[in-house]
């Protein structure tokens, strides 16, 4: 599977009506395809980084999807949608994502994602973008042995973070070397507490073994507060 | 007055060392003289941004203290120190900011010069960039309409600071807000929740505004409990 990622930077007085149209149209245009589907919509969580941002995860099976998807978007079924997104986004930038093995999401069965826009509560989201100074390999490796797994061994009322996938930018897609975490938030109140807490952390305990551990494989990343729309395929 | 706002994308392995750095030397070196003073010290919220990025807020009396203490950093009695913070950071990027006539008074005199105690404070910073000629009308706008919004009893926000960039001070004119979050549980649920439709109808300060700006770039930063200004 591959997943197409992209921020939108949205017309702040077409807002809403970009939003209704990638809820009534988009999810049901993608999956008229049964190799795409539109996986995730995002805001860019309001007082925490640019206004107007949307992110959209959109699954797709292989390479020849992401192909129909190109033909379908340029002259096909999409053609005209599209047109009408772009009236309301001043850009759009993309990147095309592959999971890596031991990413949760693992290779997602499409045709079980939901494409009907049903209602749900938002949920938040941290989504961590590392740029490792070691190899890829190396950095995606320790995700899963140092992070990963200590996460998923914590009780679900101490666990600020579920990691719902990892990816890596598929060769000639965006940036390399980038890898990428995709974590729901559960817990608000470790939320208020990871933000207003002055860092320091004790490199031999759990998270600041993985903290200071991490610091030999790189020391840049960003991290985005995204909220899922109520209408969000996943959430 | 001016202020100098510097973002410090830190060594991870060093930022310890760049904050001690501020706090030992940046800021009793300034307590030297009576014309600049450091403001704030602060981190980037761990889980909302960029790694390991401080930023730093320096007051200085006037153009002529700036050009002075510039001169010091560059080639005076600073220059060691900043080589030391240099060797701590990847780069810095910096712009100058000049307080709007609506921002909240700000003494030199009154900033402290010992390192504080305090519990952290949270701040929201906005930074707008107006549409192409509309800077001035925006920042009527901010004074007459979105400051008395925060005057209010209750209001999540209180605004330590307005400002736009002087000429050379960074990208474009912009304005810059300090807004320090008066409660931690109000901002958790602005983060995980949709924005009320009423907040964006005709007539709200968010539709309004529309008309002058429609590009900002929040940060939530955090206080080192020594910083001087909490």
């Amino acid at each position: 599977m591959l997943v197409l990622h992209e921020v939108h930077t949205v017309v702040g007085e077409h807002a809403r009506e970009f939003a209704h149209l990638c809820r009534d149209e988009l999810g049901g245009g993608l999956a008229q395809d049964p190799g795409a589907r539109l996986l995730y919509y995002f805001d860019h969580a309001a007082g925490s980084g640019p206004s107007y941002t949307v992110v959209t995860l959109t699954g797709l099976a292989d390479g020849e999807a992401l192909d129909r998807l190109v033909r379908r978007t340029h002259d096909g079924d999409l053609a005209s949608l599209w047109r009408r997104l772009d009236r309301w986004r001043h850009e759009v930038v993309g990147k095309v994502l592959a999971p890596v093995e031991w990413s949760p999401m693992g290779d997602l069965d499409l045709s079980s994602v939901p494409a009907d826009g049903a209602d749900h509560e938002p949920s938040l989201y941290m989504e961590d973008t590392g740029w490792p100074s070691a190899p890829i390999d190396d950095y995606l490796a320790f995700w899963d042995t140092s992070y990963h797994r200590f996460l998923e061994a914590l009780p679900p009322e101490r666990r600020l973070l579920r990691i719902e996938a990892c990816f890596r930018t598929a060769w000639g897609s965006g940036r390399h070397p980038e890898g990428i975490l995709l974590q729901k938030i559960g817990n608000t109140q470790a939320l208020k507490g990871l933000l207003s807490s002055t860092e320091r952390y004790d490199p031999d305990e759990w998270p600041g073994s993985y903290m200071h551990g991490a610091l030999a494989l790189r020391d840049q990343w960003e991290s985005r507060l995204l909220r899922t729309a109520r209408w969000s395929p996943l959430h | 007055m001016l202020l100098i706002e510097e973002t410090h994308a830190a060594v991870g392995a060093r930022i310890d060392d760049l904050e001690a750095l501020y706090r030992d030397g940046w800021l009793p070196e300034l307590a030297k003289s009576g014309e600049a003073r450091l403001v704030w010290y602060l981190n980037l919220a761990h889980g909302s941004s960029l790694s390991y990025r401080v930023v730093t807020v320096t007051a200085v009396a006037d153009g002529a203290a700036w050009e002075r203490l510039s001169a010091e950093v560059t080639r005076g009695s600073l220059a060691g120190w900043r080589r030391e913070a240099d060797r701590c950071r990847h780069r810095v990027d910096s712009r100058i900011l000049v307080p709007l006539d609506c921002s909240p008074p700000l003494s030199l005199a009154d900033v402290p010069t010992a390192p504080a105690e305090a519990a952290p404070s949270i701040y929201m910073q906005d930074t707008m960039w107006p549409r192409h000629s509309m800077a001035d009308a925006y920042e009527e706008a901010l004074a007459s309409t979105y400051l008395p919004l925060l005057d209010r009893p209750g209001a999540q926000l209180s605004v330590e600071g307005a400002y736009r960039t002087a000429p050379g001070g960074g990208t474009g004119r912009q304005v810059v807000l300090m807004q320090k979050v008066r409660d931690l549980d109000r901002l958790a649920h602005l983060l995980s929740s949709e924005l009320p439709e009423s907040m964006e109808a005709p007539g709200s300060w968010m539709h309004e505004a529309l008309t002058y700006r429609e590009r900002w770039q929040s940060r939530l930063l955090r206080t080192a409990p020594w910083s001087p200004v909490a």
